[in-house]
């Protein structure tokens, strides 16, 4: 097998919230093409850690290197040069609701570009639109679209700049299943055609299993498990068990306790 | 006792925080106006226009309204009180020099503050609760310099504007009720209403507004973008906003003029 290069490093990720430790030493590496799929129980901290990712939230130990740049470390002019190598499609979509579709994917393109011709950035937006299947759709405001469609076009927006690496944020949450199978294939389909990393943080375990090269559990702000769809179905450990088959009976108490809910992190 | 203390400290610690948030957007949008040439980043002409539009043109009526009938009212309490004296004719000067100085501006800043400072404090907050604001931060644009800068300087643009149209109807209503009413020679009135009014009446209030014009503007900001908590959230916000405003128009109208009263100016 050929050498993987990685693309993402978490090193030792630890972040506090008033007080209370919300990533407890978070450490994995994200190899370049392969679709990673973070998942756990609402409040675990995968929000976070993909926010730390990201760069919109700096940890108060550990590291986060995209390539071989540390994001906790950059000045906010470097900071800005990395995060234009990713992409990020959120949970709400966030379009910006005042701009049509069109405009809403050329936003990063025309904020980024001096003088580009419009001509060719109304080509590229018909490119993006095209590959998530959206082709017409230019002219529309988001508050015509459905909730998958809003998905889409946040996915068009997102690899509006032609990214390394995509961050999907609950890519499918709210979606009936039909749709969230399309969303899945799409995520697939960008995943090969545009050689990109994929980072998918879900609780949606049909489509854990439908898309991911490797998954990573997380619980109370640790890495569980880290491994292929097959081994982590064939998990022993009981708390993966219970998650993937959403048992009710299990190590994970449903009845939470106030101290272990994280909410600062989640929306 | 030391609850008590304890409590005035928190809130003496969240004022600070609250004012050294405000000073360091306000310096945030200062630096991309003024040097986000430097990072190739200047302000664009297209968003700072419509602004403009929706802050400026589409104010005018709501300004106009409110001045007019304050020129209306001023003429008719004045005519009152002068007419005792026989000055009647000294209403035209009254209202033109009170409105310049301090009505038109201050008015005219109230006014827009609940309507534009509301509504920026409402867009921006919605964006903030909607991951709008983290999206933008997230494509690497700075949402100081997208969101932030285009209204500060439309509404610095748009408010002494709006000021001058309000100092007409202003005295336009003060004109009605003169020569309407009172009987007074139309050119007479007109005359005497810009007699005693001099230039410095007129600066003075358009120094007024352009002070205001940056409190509505950053405040209605500020507080869109520090917006937590979903729909209650930006209702909140908007309420917070409109009224920090209104108090910090009135506070900035008694320090300039006591600027220009004690400092002759």
């Amino acid at each position: 097998m050929r050498e993987k290069k990685v693309a993402i490093s978490v090193v030792d990720l630890v972040k506090y919230f008033d007080g209370r430790k919300v990533l407890d030493g978070i450490t994995l590496d994200i190899y370049q093409g392969e679709t990673f799929v973070i998942m756990g129980g609402s409040g675990c901290g995968k929000s976070t850690l993909l926010r730390h990712m990201t760069g919109a939230m700096r940890p108060d130990s550990g590291k986060v290197f995209f390539g071989d740049k540390d994001l906790t470390t950059l000045s906010e002019q470097e900071t800005e040069n990395v995060k234009r190598r990713f992409g990020m499609c959120f949970q709400s979509s966030a379009l910006l609701d005042y701009l049509n579709v069109e405009e809403n994917v050329s936003l990063p393109l025309c904020e980024h570009t001096n003088n580009f011709d419009p001509k060719i950035i109304s080509m590229l937006v018909k490119m993006k639109l095209g590959l998530v299947g959206l082709s017409g759709f230019e002219k529309l405001m988001p508050s015509m679209l459905s909730g998958g469609m809003k998905k889409r076009v946040g996915l068009a927006r997102a690899i509006s700049m032609d990214p390394e690496a995509v961050f999907y944020d609950e890519p499918t949450a709210g979606l009936d299943p039909i749709v969230c199978a399309v969303v899945d294939k799409l995520i697939l389909d960008l995943n090969k055609k545009l050689l990109l990393t994929s980072i998918v943080v879900t609780h949606n375990m049909e489509s854990v299993f439908r898309i991911a090269d490797r998954v990573a559990m997380l619980h109370k702000g640790r890495v569980l498990q880290i491994g292929t769809p097959d081994e982590i179905k064939n998990s022993k450990d009981d708390i993966v068990q219970q998650f993937i088959n959403g048992r009710l009976e299990g190590p994970i108490n449903f009845s939470e306790n106030i101290e272990d809910v994280n909410f600062a992190g989640e929306s | 006792m030391l609850k008590l203390l304890e409590s005035v400290g928190a809130n003496i610690l969240s004022w600070v925080n609250i004012l050294q948030g405000f000073l360091s957007l306000a310096g945030q949008a200062f630096y991309w106006i003024f040097f986000g040439f430097k990072r190739g980043k200047p302000v664009k002409r297209q968003p700072v226009f419509e602004q403009m539009v929706f802050m400026g043109t589409r104010s005018v009526v709501i300004v106009f309204f409110v001045t007019f009938f304050t020129g209306v009212v001023l003429a008719m309490q004045s005519a009152q009180q002068l007419s005792k004296l026989g000055g009647t004719i000294y209403v035209a000067s009254l209202v033109s020099i009170s409105i310049c100085r301090e009505l038109g501006p201050v008015l005219t800043a109230l006014v827009i503050a609940g309507r534009i400072g509301a509504a920026i404090t409402a867009e921006i907050g919605s964006m903030q609760v909607n991951e709008q604001i983290e999206a933008l931060e997230t494509m690497a644009i700075n949402p100081v310099r997208f969101l932030v800068v285009p209204k500060v300087v439309a509404l610095f643009f748009m408010l002494p504007c709006l000021t001058v149209i309000g100092d007409l109807s202003g005295m336009f209503g003060g004109y009605i009720i003169g020569v309407g009413n009172l009987g007074i020679n139309s050119y007479l009135y007109l005359q005497t209403a810009f007699e005693y009014l001099t230039l410095k009446d007129v600066y003075t209030g358009l120094s007024k507004s352009l002070v205001f014009a940056l409190i509505i503007a950053l405040v209605g900001c500020y507080q869109g973008l520090n917006t937590r908590g979903g729909a209650v959230g930006v209702g909140r916000a908007t309420t917070i906003s409109v009224v920090t405003s209104f108090i910090l128009i009135i506070v900035a109208d008694c320090v300039v003029t006591g600027i220009y009263y004690f400092s002759n100016i």
